[in-house]
């Protein structure tokens, strides 16, 4: 009685591990279809909407001298108009500003969208909202460049042209009041693309898997083990 | 005197009493690993230690997913030691989902113990959290799966304003510092669970921490010989740029990904984080109210006569023992925190003047509670020449009809350890043929130390010992889960042909039995004080 209770308790026991072990290896179907996906990712410093000014020279008198500052801006950063389109029509649009609570920080976008594999013309556009916000000229980048150019002609000592150096920089960063990516591919079945800012060509640029595009895309077992015919 | 439990409660009791029964049909109840579960857990979280170390030394966080197939491609060591690791997380989610949902059952998450259960709670929560980063650190599908997942719920959080997921796009190789972050994470959470568990047991007395050697070396052997069996294999590495149709998961640690996958990243977090909150917040849910709270013990301190014993017994550390006004009958007197007494009746059988427990349930009114019994029992003719038992309300409730059957008198009380041996006594000496004391599994005690005390007071001499004078061979203490019943019907089978060997019982005068343990004459002055 007591070896049969043993053996049974051993059974028992190996019924339980193996359960376990199947457990720990469960197949989940993740995408049921053979949908591929375009994935924009990016990040880009927006545009500032500015309005600028050249404080005289009574006016800086009155600031604090730490605060003295020849040319002062306000403004906003840029709002953009984020849109995706396949063979022109449109799929996925939203309007993306800046992080942050102000929005004056970096513009972060990460959105993905479904579609179905083979042969199509892509296209992704980032498009500033705002225009003409300068209360000078109605033309930000005129107002922006003659701020600039007054700081350059106003500076007076290293803090003054470290200001206009960064404010240079800040400029330079900045993302194109357009962007636009246009392309004819062809996807493979559950492929990835992805769409990406390249900061320093200024322009949307795609990214793929290379290695997909010879090869048709490895299949995975339901036991999850992918045959990979590379 | 426990509170009913609820329709949940109940339902649980129910699944609980069928597996223990079953478990320890096989095992044998010091073997049985459903109660063991807590203790269990632990000793799989020293296994995962110890495995731990041992993988850490050879990942490389520069090449993850490459130094993981390197572990296991080695045959000898790395493969076993892998999947061990892997093995006992899994059974370590078992261990802690039983020892959790046993807790509830049982009623044993609110009230004083509301603590244990809620580091409890954040506990599972770390072992998850730290299962989830030894997957992301492997980088297969599962691991990338997991840290998107995990990413795009992060991502709806209002006050990060930089996507998580931009960092698993592919759009560059994922940097060591990820990855050591990862890894520092999944080193570091395991200090902070021995935290919580030093706050998870600092409530009761004399924590057991781990389970018996023999249960120990059964579960550490059948864990090597599973991974040695059913080895840990490589899943493809993780492809930011496929969409894998089906990737396989460890659903231990990934069984809320189907929950989470159908919903916006927000909308997953927010159902994540409620199924959370309400379990941490169960005590407070199913707090009891008005009569369904059991009281708390009180001290008599006009007869407590100072002797720790009861302060010793609580299983809760709910009684110390304080200085008493001068002048006072002893020196020291116990003092009964209520914010920390589950009202357990421990202290009510610990305590030989009989000062001490909970309201209505001290010793003094299980004498009284006892001689009405033994007024009424057997249609009045008492319990001269039958055989008692004296079980809990649940064995009562479970298997009690069956022993009648086989005509015995039951005797139902809360706690068997909470039973004074003085009851025993008086049942003895007026005139029963034989009392047989079950109780629960010791390691199923809901009350942690009660029939281990019962044990010790019945044949060890431990205070409030069973006097000598009563005759050993007519008393018996057995152990019988609520499922158990044919342990319990075979028990009192047992203890009826031994006792029929033995002369008749007699009766002696009730009063007399009672001046023995009761009067107080025999409390201030002829009664045994304890040492």
């Amino acid at each position: 009685m007591s070896a049969l209770r043993g053996a049974l308790g051993a059974v028992a026991a190996a019924i339980v591990v193996i359960a376990t072990a199947a457990a720990s290896h469960t197949p989940l179907t993740v995408h049921r279809d053979d949908a591929s996906m375009l994935r924009v990712a990016l990040s880009a410093r927006p545009e500032r909407v500015e309005n600028c000014r050249t404080l005289g020279d009574e006016e800086l008198a009155e600031l604090p001298q730490h605060m003295r500052q020849r040319v002062v801006c306000d403004g906003v950063t840029a709002r953009y108009n984020f849109e995706v389109l396949r063979n022109d029509v449109l799929l996925a649009s939203a309007e993306v500003r800046g992080g942050g609570f102000r929005h004056d920080r970096q513009l972060y976008l990460f959105r993905e969208v479904s579609l179905p594999p083979g042969r199509a013309t892509l296209e992704v556009r980032l498009t500033r909202i705002e225009s003409g916000a300068s209360a000078n000229t109605g033309d930000t980048s005129a107002a922006r460049a003659r701020a600039d150019d007054g700081r350059q002609s106003l500076a007076t000592d290293d803090r003054d042209q470290r200001e206009v150096d960064e404010h240079r920089r800040r400029v330079e960063d900045e993302v194109p009041a357009s962007l636009l990516f246009r392309e004819t591919v062809t996807l493979q079945p559950r492929e990835v693309v992805l769409v990406t800012y390249d900061r320093d060509q200024k322009r949307l640029l795609l990214v793929r898997d290379s290695t997909l595009q010879a090869h048709a895309l490895p299949e995975v077992s339901d036991a999850g083990q992918r045959t990979d015919p590379r | 005197m426990a509170s009913p439990p609820r329709r949940t409660q109940r339902l649980g009791l129910r699944l609980l009493a069928g597996a223990d029964s079953a478990f320890n049909r096989l095992y044998g109840w010091r073997g049985n690993p459903l109660y063991q579960s807590g203790t269990i857990a632990i000793a799989l979280l020293l296994v995962l230690i110890v495995t731990g170390l041992w993988l850490i030394f050879f990942y490389r966080v520069g090449a993850p997913y490459e130094s993981v197939a390197r572990i296991t491609a080695d045959p000898w060591i790395g493969r076993w030691v892998r999947g061990t690791h892997r093995y006992a997380s899994d059974l370590a989610m078992i261990a802690i989902v039983i020892h959790a949902f046993r807790m509830f059952a049982q009623g044993r998450s609110w009230g004083p113990r509301a603590l244990a259960w809620m580091t409890g709670v954040v506990m599972t929560g770390l072992v998850l959290v730290v299962g989830l980063t030894g997957y992301v650190m492997v980088w297969d599908g599962f691991g990338y799966l997991v840290a998107r997942e995990g990413a795009r719920m992060m991502d709806s959080l209002p006050f990060l304003s930089e996507p998580i997921s931009r960092a698993f796009t592919g759009n560059q190789d994922l940097l060591t510092p990820f990855f050591f972050l990862n890894l520092f994470a999944h080193i570091a959470i395991p200090l902070g669970i021995a935290l919580v568990l030093w706050l998870h047991v600092s409530k009761v007395a004399r924590p057991v921490l781990l389970p018996p050697r023999k249960v120990t070396a059964m579960m550490v052997g059948a864990l090597v010989a599973l991974s040695i069996i059913w080895p840990v294999g490589m899943q493809p590495a993780a492809n930011p740029f496929v969409l894998d149709r089906t990737v396989v998961i460890d659903v231990f640690f990934g069984f809320w990904l189907p929950l989470v996958r159908p919903f916006s990243g927000g909308l997953a977090l927010l159902i994540l984080t409620v199924i959370a909150v309400t379990i941490f917040l169960l005590p407070v849910i199913t707090r009891r109210h008005g009569p369904d709270v059991p009281p708390a013990s009180v001290v008599d301190e006009d007869i407590c006569v100072g002797c720790e014993q009861c302060a010793k017994d609580c299983p809760y550390d709910a009684i110390a023992m304080i200085e008493r006004e001068p002048g006072g009958r002893s020196v020291l007197v116990a003092r009964v925190d209520p914010d920390l007494c589950v009202s357990c009746g421990i202290c009510a059988g610990s305590c030989a003047p009989m000062a001490v427990g909970p309201t209505g349930r001290t010793g003094r009114n299980q004498l009284d509670q006892v001689r009405e019994f033994m007024a009424v029992a057997g249609d009045g003719a008492g319990v001269r020449g039958r055989h008692v038992v004296v079980c809990c309300e649940r064995g009562a409730q479970s298997w009690g009809s069956k022993l009648a059957d086989d005509g015995a008198l039951l005797y139902p009380v809360d706690c068997s350890g909470s039973v004074h041996t003085s009851v025993i006594e008086l049942l003895v000496r007026g005139g029963s043929a034989g009392v047989l004391v079950m109780s629960c599994p010791p390691r199923d005690c809901w009350n942690r130390e009660g029939p281990t005390w019962l044990m010790e007071r019945m044949y060890e001499e431990r205070e409030a010992e069973l006097k000598e004078r009563v005759d050993r061979q007519r008393v018996r203490v057995a152990h019988a889960g609520a499922g158990d019943s044919s342990v319990a019907v075979a028990a009192l089978r047992d203890f009826i042909v031994d006792t029929a060997v033995l002369d008749s019982a007699t009766a002696e005068p009730l009063a007399e039995v009672e001046m023995e343990c009761l009067t107080a004459d025999a409390l201030g002055g002829a009664a045994e004080t304890p040492s």
